[in-house]
């Protein structure tokens, strides 16, 4: 017996109830770009005109967005690329070498992901401030330059790259290290790339760190320059907005540029089974 | 080049660059750090110049000045105190500077001040830095409220407004009419969120503390008077006379519902003009601004920003000297005229900038700014920092907000709700005292409870 084709109202139901999903999902962000397009004789409660980039102007020269961004762009690449190299260093070995205690390794790694963040910053700034690292940018980075979520993610990975590849790669003569780097991060690309952008999202968002590291306005990463733009005596909101919108616009451009790399497919078929 | 050769490479890049950044710091020179909140960059000039005038007058004395976003304040201090390196003098805010001097993190000034401060500063906003016997905070500058009503809107709904109603017991009654006659609503105000009803309740001269027999201070909120006080605004939000998020929201939905043209009137301080001004031009030119609505002992309630030395600071004397410039009359003056703020300095309010606009504010079409500076200045003498001088008075104020949360947004029993909260204050009450035993200072005293006599009355 031939199913009946869906119902039109059930299908109706379902696109209203994606679209309202949508409007939750963007409509505060769409409202972000249109205040940041809007002249301060604009309603800043509606979406409408007249419009200026003249917030854009007053929030990269007002807000030192420059410098801002130079200093976001050197924490997040420095961030993130430790983050996938040392997540990737430590994952194998929970992957693939055999050690006492290696599952409570593990375990206690993941473990780390249920504290809050929030809940450490008094004793990572301890810790940083004794280092010496306190009001640089090595403070920003350093105390997030691995995390659990990563070295969860890349021990995933490697443990999906069939065995034989590090079998084949072991009777050539390759050492742990060699296959790591030859072997095992080649067939990793998108799970590195998928933590790469993670990582980088989050660096480059990262408020609560920066805020509390950092002191000088000379090492002010975006988030903390943009929100001292909101502070109790600011009365044009829309220059924030357009801080705001100028400081996604980077992310944009990264996620179209490691998509690319992001492919399950990658060793499909590289065993013949 | 493939992608992991490339992620190394710009690791090591970027690590050098970061790496690049630690600072040094300069051992030849006293410094002295200040934190303030939220004044860059908007005042960053103002700021500069005078610290520029206090190193001027203390050669070798270096000020390193931090200005830290008001969100983040706690946490950075709480942070920079457990590394040993909190700055040397402080601003906060009134709440937050309770809960830090409780704690002892700051410095008694009582003795390290080149006058006496009772003649400098205002009396209201002056005690808000005593505790105990120490005075732990010097005054900045402070904000009152001012009234702020939409007149169009209040016109389009039949009522003049000009009868706006100066106290809250009034505007309460006011509100329920409004309410019944238009299904409009007349006015707003944080009552579950940042909850001001333990204000109100003390502009209305209700004291919701007493005293055991042996002097030990107790929270008195089921007597009668309170419970009925706290029933008449809980059953003004229970009948939607007051938007929804009067329960769920602090004072940043105030703007909001306001410049929606969800309420008519605003009881709040002159710098949210400017903020009306920024969001809703065509709402602003439709605001008038008058004297501030006030309890039932005729006195606005004044927000204090208070100045600290911490305890920790190499040099109390030149730390204290540093807070006592700030907070001088003449830069006090000099800050008032380019924020909407008040000083705590008396000798200061004399100035002409203090009667109404000034020609500038004028001609750019900035009057009603001048007005309510001047309405707010006036408002002022008869000002009083409802703040019990209490370390913990924030944490009080948590469990109200807690509590009371739940009393507006079911039908619990106001009464019930009420006792909850007296249990929780009398336990936080309880360990405070506590705490002050171990540390050897004296039990809280109902003398911190700001119990001024009515407007115009004597002492």
């Amino acid at each position: 017996m031939r199913r009946s084709a869906r119902a039109p109202g059930w299908t109706a139901t379902a696109y209203a109830f994606a679209a309202i999903l949508t409007v939750l999902a963007i409509g505060p962000a769409l409202w972000l770009v249109v205040g940041a397009f809007q002249s301060p004789e604009a309603e800043l409660n509606t979406l409408s005109g007249p419009w200026t980039l003249a917030n854009f102007r007053e929030a990269w020269r007002e807000g030192g967005l420059a410098a801002a961004a130079t200093n976001s762009v050197i924490v997040t690449l420095a961030r993130a690329g430790l983050n996938v190299l040392l997540a990737a260093l430590a994952a194998y070995p929970l992957a693939r070498l055999s050690f006492r205690g290696r599952n409570t390794v593990f375990l206690l790694v993941l473990a780390t992901t249920m504290i809050p963040e929030q809940v450490i910053v008094v004793p990572m700034f301890k810790i940083a401030a004794g280092l010496g690292l306190y009001d640089s940018l090595a403070g920003a980075v350093i105390p997030f330059s691995v995390s659990a979520f990563g070295i969860f993610l890349c021990r995933q990975a490697f443990l999906a790259i069939p065995q034989d590849l590090e079998e084949a790669a072991w009777i050539d003569g390759a050492g742990s290290l060699r296959i790591w780097w030859s072997v095992m991060l080649p067939l990793a690309t998108p799970s590195l790339a998928l933590l790469a952008l993670f990582s980088v999202i989050g660096a480059w968002s990262d408020l609560l760190w920066p805020l509390v590291i950092l002191q000088s306005e000379d090492n002010f990463t975006l988030p903390v320059a943009i929100n001292r733009m909101l502070g109790v005596f600011a009365t044009n909101p829309r220059v924030a907005y357009a801080a705001s919108v100028l400081a996604v616009v980077p992310i944009i451009v990264f996620f179209l540029t490691v998509q690319r790399w992001l492919r399950p497919e990658l060793f499909g078929g590289a065993v013949k089974g | 080049m493939n992608l992991h050769r490339a992620i190394i490479a710009g690791v090591l890049i970027a690590t050098a660059l970061a790496a690049g950044s630690c600072t040094r710091s300069d051992e030849h020179q006293t410094t002295i750090e200040l934190w303030t909140l939220s004044l860059r960059p908007t005042f960053t000039e103002y700021v500069q110049g005078v610290i520029q005038a206090f190193e001027d007058e203390h050669p070798g004395v270096r000020v390193t000045w931090v200005d830290v976003p008001f969100a983040a304040v706690e946490r950075k201090l709480i942070a920079a105190a457990a590394a040993g390196r909190a700055p040397d003098v402080v601003n906060l805010s009134d709440l937050m500077f309770a809960r830090f001097a409780g704690a002892g993190a700051f410095l008694d000034l009582t003795d390290r001040l080149p006058d006496d401060p009772a003649s400098r500063y205002h009396a209201g906003a002056l005690a808000v830095g005593r505790l105990g016997d120490g005075l732990y905070a010097l005054p900045w500058y402070l904000t009152t409220q001012a009234r702020i009503f939409n007149t169009a809107l209040l016109e389009q709904n039949g009522m003049d407004p000009s009868s706006v109603a100066t106290t809250w017991p009034e505007l309460r009654d006011q509100a329920s009419a409004y309410h019944a006659r238009t299904g409009q609503i007349l006015f707003t105000q944080p009552l579950g969120q940042d909850s001001q009803l333990p204000v109100m309740m003390l502009a209305d001269g209700l004291i919701p503390f007493t005293t055991d027999a042996d002097g030990t201070l107790r929270a008195d909120l089921t007597r009668p008077e309170i419970v009925s006080w706290t029933t008449d605004w809980v059953d003004l939000y229970r009948r939607q006379a007051l938007p929804r998020q009067a329960a769920t929201n602090g004072f940043e939905h105030l703007i909001e519902v306001y410049q929606d043209e969800r309420v008519a009137v605003l009881n709040t301080g002159a710098n949210f003009l400017g903020r009306i001004r920024g969001a809703s031009p065509r709402v602003y030119e439709q605001t008038e601004v008058s004297a501030p609505i006030v309890g039932s002992l005729g006195r606005a309630h004044i927000a204090v920003m208070p100045i600290c030395v911490s305890r920790t600071t190499r040099h109390p004397d030149l730390a204290a000297e540093l807070a006592w410039f700030l907070t001088s009359p003449e830069n006090q003056l000099a800050f008032c005229r380019l924020a909407p703020i008040l000083p705590s300095t008396p000798a200061s309010l004399s100035d002409p900038f203090f009667a109404g606009p000034t020609i500038e504010e004028e001609a750019t079409g900035d009057a009603k700014i001048g007005q309510a500076r001047a309405i707010v200045a006036t408002a002022l003498s008869d000002g009083v920092a409802f703040t019990p001088a209490l370390e913990c008075w924030p944490t009080l104020r948590r469990a109200f907000n807690e509590n009371i949360k739940r009393a507006l947004l079911s039908d619990a029993s106001i009464r019930g709700v009420l006792a909850d909260i007296e249990r929780d204050w009398n336990q936080i009450l309880n360990e405070t005292d506590r705490q002050r035993s171990v540390a050897g200072s004296p039990p809280l005293s109902i003398e911190a409870i700001p119990t001024p006599p009515p407007a115009g009355a004597s002492r």
